[in-house]
């Protein structure tokens, strides 16, 4: 106590050894070995990454075949679009000059382009196929009943969300598939009520052209990506709360 | 008349306002009427006032270019241009589903679109397909430099026509 500020080698050394990275590993590791049946629930939700898994659950959720884990592969496949969508990024530009050439230099001229390019187009599509299948397990396992009806709504704007990131991305490459398919579905917006005021709203003008584009860049990049993640969050969330995943009586 | 002076005072009582009430509804009030306004304002902008875009009036080539009894397609106009002896007559290629441009089938003599398979006939009326309205005659006139001027949004009846 008395020599508090005379420098002791030994006991520096050995604080730097072994009191740091013991106190570093306790500070973000907050439970014991999980070997009892406490550290093994700690282990999973004291984890910000793990804590949207259920500690326990029922033996049927995990067999493949009760759910095709098709909501899982959904979600994987997102989560797979959003790093390489958030990758195309740095070499695409929304403008209606350079949007083609920049998806030609993707796949001509930028190292891995082709690829990730590829990834993203197939994931997409993928992503469209899952979220269907998806809600077609839900169907006919009977999920969609109390206490999960709120759950289907949900399920539903997470469908058209996956359609409209889906539709808004199809403009992009600014090809002729781009132009018409665009063309095509604008128009099909004017057959609804208030017609051609919707068509003018998602295209920001009267023809398919720069302020289509960047109206659909920023909501297939931003607004929709964000709704997206929220939904899902909200998804899995009421999962937990009516009772974990559905099943046969208990 | 004691009894309904009470009865008076109560009332009065239960609908006076206390200062906290009315705090709470100024401030719910004023949220959400800004709020209101925000997304009001938000859904206004959504809608541009100025426009980028081409003119609807759009110039061609000279009315000496075309040959009697022709057919010609512009493609970056979407219209065809038809000649006959009498003068001109221009109709939009937009076809009226779902605004793909039409084609011209020579063997056919009919409007033929690639996208859905409406079919129109050589005055643009709907011979089959998805297609809920014939197709659109234009406004066409001659410019002091003997070119043709068409207005693609000025619709007129298909025995319009511009007389040289
Ligand atoms: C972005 C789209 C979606 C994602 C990422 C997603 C994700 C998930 C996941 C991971 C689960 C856990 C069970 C499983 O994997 O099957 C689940 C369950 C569920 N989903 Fe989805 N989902 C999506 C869209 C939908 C749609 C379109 C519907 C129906 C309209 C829906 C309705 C439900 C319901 C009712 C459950 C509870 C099922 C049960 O308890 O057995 N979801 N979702
Ligand atoms: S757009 Fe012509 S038939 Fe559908």
């Amino acid at each position: 106590m008395e020599n508090k500020n005379k420098f002791d080698l030994r006991e520096t050394l050995s604080y730097f050894a072994f009191e740091v990275p013991v106190k570093l590993y306790r500070s973000i590791i907050r439970h014991g070995y999980p070997d009892s049946e406490k550290n093994k629930s700690l282990l999973i939700f004291t984890n910000f990454f793990l804590h949207i898994l259920p500690v326990k659950v029922r033996k049927h959720t995990v067999k493949v075949r009760y759910s095709y884990c098709m909501g899982g592969i959904t979600l994987l496949l997102f989560i797979i679009l959003t790093i390489t969508g958030g990758l195309l990024m740095f070499y695409y530009v929304p403008s209606t000059e350079k949007a083609y050439q920049n998806m030609k230099d993707l796949e001509f001229a930028v190292s891995f382009g082709v690829f990730l390019r590829n990834m993203h187009r197939w994931g997409a599509h993928g992503m469209v196929a899952t979220v269907f299948l998806h809600m077609c397990r839900v169907f006919y396992t009977g999920a969609y009943k109390p206490p999960r009806e709120f759950n289907w709504v949900i399920g539903v704007i997470l469908l058209v969300s996956t359609l409209f990131l889906s539709f808004t991305g199809y403009l992009l490459p600014w090809d002729q598939l781009a132009f018409w398919a665009i063309t095509v579905g604008a128009t099909i917006a004017s057959y609804a009520p208030m017609g051609d005021l919707q068509r003018f709203v998602l295209l920001g003008g009267n023809t398919v052209d720069q302020g289509a584009l960047i109206r659909f860049y920023v909501a297939h990049v931003f607004l929709l990506p964000l709704v997206t993640t929220l939904l899902i969050g909200v998804h899995l969330w009421r999962v937990r709360k009516d009772g974990g995943m559905s099943g046969p009586p208990l | 008349m004691e009894n309904t002076e009470n009865k008076k005072n109560n009332s009065e009582e239960e609908l006076k306002l206390s200062r906290r009430n009315l705090f709470a509804i100024a401030g719910w009030g004023g949220l959400l009427t800004s709020m209101a306004a925000s997304v009001g304002a938000a859904l206004r902008f959504m809608f541009p006032n100025v426009l980028y875009e081409p003119s609807p009036i759009v110039k061609l080539g000279k009315t000496s270019d075309y040959a009697e009894g022709s057919i010609t397609f512009n493609e970056s106009e979407r219209m065809f241009i038809f000649r006959d002896s009498t003068g001109f007559k221009v109709i939009s290629a937009i076809c009226t589903h779902l605004r793909c441009t039409v084609n011209w089938s020579e063997i056919n003599n009919r409007f033929e679109c690639p996208c859905h398979g409406s079919v129109f006939s050589t005055d643009g009326k709907v011979i089959s397909g998805p297609a809920p309205k014939p197709l659109e005659w234009l406004h066409v006139k001659a410019s002091p430099d003997k070119r043709l001027v068409v207005n693609k949004n000025k619709v007129v009846d298909k025995n319009y026509s511009l007389i040289v």
